[in-house]
């Protein structure tokens, strides 16, 4: 198969504008998750929001006339820019579009017209003057990742020599609430793995990555995906789904669970999410690989949450370096996991990362490093 | 060869497969709801879970249980995949979601309903239906795009990553739907 590599990719979250903040907030152990109003009827919640006046802001550093009206269509400019920035599109170049709920805000103001992902598409197709719309890869919690499954995918079917993966998701009473009728929400900074977790905090970014056939030090050597066809809401108990979805894209990378170096998890800190997650990689026996999640920074942040993640572990990667998952006093789950809690200095060579999101979807990339190429 | 083992369309209150009717009279549509619990009880489901679930799951079952018969899972060693789009995602039911949060004064959001508001619920109870623990996607399209589900569908297949994949445009929208749904393997 055509080997499919790594290359330009930026962040837009409320840690900060680019990989640099971004980075440099990770390392000091920053979070955003902070209560904010406006999202429940009187009462607070603890989220990650970006202030909008920060996004005007870096908007207008970006560009002076034609601004987009909608947050979302603003955070995935913001994103995006700088990746689209140095490449040149061709009948070749593939864009695909992760979210969940796009533009979903308009339908609060009652224009339904404005609230199809078709719509905020055919927007970046505009903004970024692309020949196509992009396709429009919209699979819950798992979407990021898969959107840049399916670029690899497509790449080796030989219909794109490359691609920009585009994704996003915004913070609204929309999602707000439905986690809420959950009871899914924590009342404080979510605790993945940790035994006192109770719940999940929302949040919102938006990430872009270009990924090609032209060779760089960080290749995607395998992806897969697996339902759990369990529940349609709550995670499987046996992590069927997760374990399965780790198999396959091993599998294609041609390794075992041992030759992982480093995994970026989805530890959501709800109970049962981190619950399956650590049953799942126990049976493969990669529990004790180092681990973290990165849900008690940004928050969950949907349809981004996966490319997002993945990106930050790239960095890692690159910077011989491992982000600490924040809040892990006292493991909490069945089975021993490695869960790293400081920052430090690590080679990794082989990362994993995982996503798994209602539906019953789980989704892993493997990624490797080579460092020959340096 | 990889190509179409079965099709299945469902529109205007009927349900064709591989060209045939096998439920539904001509010119009496009438709404989704009484449509899909006529359907269900002619196709035998014996499947309660499924007036819990919103239209647009509804459809996708309805498809389903026409060609993923017991038969063609096993003959798959239940390794099927299943790719699904649509133009309005899970819109029909974001809607429903929105008007119980409209109003702070009368704020009731609940999960029965917000759990649907995820296009790749439809995927989820598909797979729940037919024990697939299987690759899975969902699209958003314009218009349906066939063909680039199929390459991608090829892909899983040729790559052994799948045995057979259903690939479908699942569409609900205020009162109006289509499904479009077939299954491919190795011809």
């Amino acid at each position: 198969m055509i080997p499919v590599y790594i290359h330009e990719y930026n962040t837009y979250t409320p840690l900060g504008n680019g990989m640099e903040q971004n980075m440099q907030a990770l390392r000091r152990g920053m979070s955003a998750i902070q209560a904010r109003d406006g999202l429940l009827p009187g009462q607070q919640v603890m989220a990650a929001a970006i202030p909008d006046e920060r996004i005007r802001k870096d908007l207008d550093q970006l560009i002076h006339t034609g601004q987009p009206d909608t947050r979302i269509e603003q955070l995935l400019l913001l994103a995006a820019a700088p990746v689209f920035q140095n490449i040149k599109i061709t009948g070749r170049t593939g864009v695909i579009l992760s979210t969940t709920k796009g533009n979903v805000q308009a339908l609060a103001r009652g224009q339904l017209q404005d609230a199809g992902l078709s719509g905020l598409a055919r927007s970046m197709q505009h903004y970024f003057r692309l020949p196509e719309s992009p396709m429009i890869v919209c699979n819950a919690c798992v979407s990021g990742l898969m959107a840049l499954a399916v670029a690899k995918r497509i790449i080796q079917m030989e219909e794109w020599d490359e691609a920009v993966i585009i994704a996003a998701d915004e913070l609204t009473p929309f999602v707000v609430s439905g986690f809420y009728s959950f009871q899914a929400l924590s009342g404080r900074r979510c605790r993945p793995y940790d035994i006192s977790r109770d719940g999940i905090n929302l949040g919102e970014a938006a990430a872009a990555m270009r990924v090609s056939k032209a060779p760089s030090s960080i290749q995607i050597a395998g992806e897969g995906s697996a339902n759990d066809a369990n529940h349609i809401s709550g995670p499987s108990r046996t992590g069927a789904g997760l374990s399965k979805s780790i198999e396959a894209a091993l599998k294609e990378a041609g390794m075992s669970p041992g030759d992982i170096d480093f995994i970026s998890a989805h530890g959501t800190a709800t109970v049962y999410n981190d619950e399956m997650e650590a049953v799942a990689l126990d049976n493969l026996g990669m529990n004790r690989i180092p681990m973290h999640s990165l849900k008690a920074y940004f928050g969950h942040t949907l349809g981004a949450a996966g490319l997002l993640e993945a990106i930050i572990g790239i960095e890692c990667m690159k910077n011989d370096e491992m982000i600490a998952s924040l809040d892990m006093d006292e493991l909490g789950v069945s089975v021993p996991l490695n869960v790293v809690t400081r920052y430090q200095k690590a080679k990794i060579s082989r990362f994993l990362k995982t996503a798994s999101g209602f539906g019953g979807c789980n989704t892993s990339v493997v990624f490797t490093r080579n460092h020959s190429e340096l | 060869m990889i190509g179409a083992l079965s099709h299945i369309i469902i529109e205007k209150g009927m349900i064709r497969k591989d060209g045939i009717r096998v439920f539904g009279e001509e010119h009496q549509a009438g709404d989704f709801a009484g449509f899909a619990k006529a359907a269900y009880e002619a196709l035998g489901m014996k499947y309660p879970k499924f007036f819990k679930m919103d239209a647009m799951c509804k459809l996708a079952l309805l498809g389903a249980e026409g060609i993923l018969t017991e038969e063609v899972k096993l003959e798959a060693g239940y390794n099927i995949a299943l790719l699904f789009a649509n133009q309005s995602s899970s819109l029909d039911t974001d809607i429903r979601h929105q008007n119980s949060i409209q109003d702070p004064e009368q704020f009731y959001p609940g999960p029965t309903i917000f759990v649907y508001t995820l296009p790749n619920i439809a995927i989820g109870e598909v797979s729940i239906r037919h024990q697939l623990q299987t690759e899975s996607m969902f699209l958003i399209q314009e218009v349906y795009d066939r063909e680039s589900l199929k390459r991608q569908a090829e892909y899983l297949i040729i790559h052994q990553k799948s045995k057979m994949a259903l690939i479908a445009w699942v569409e609900y929208m205020q009162g109006s739907y289509k499904l479009e749904m077939e299954l491919l393997g190795s011809l």
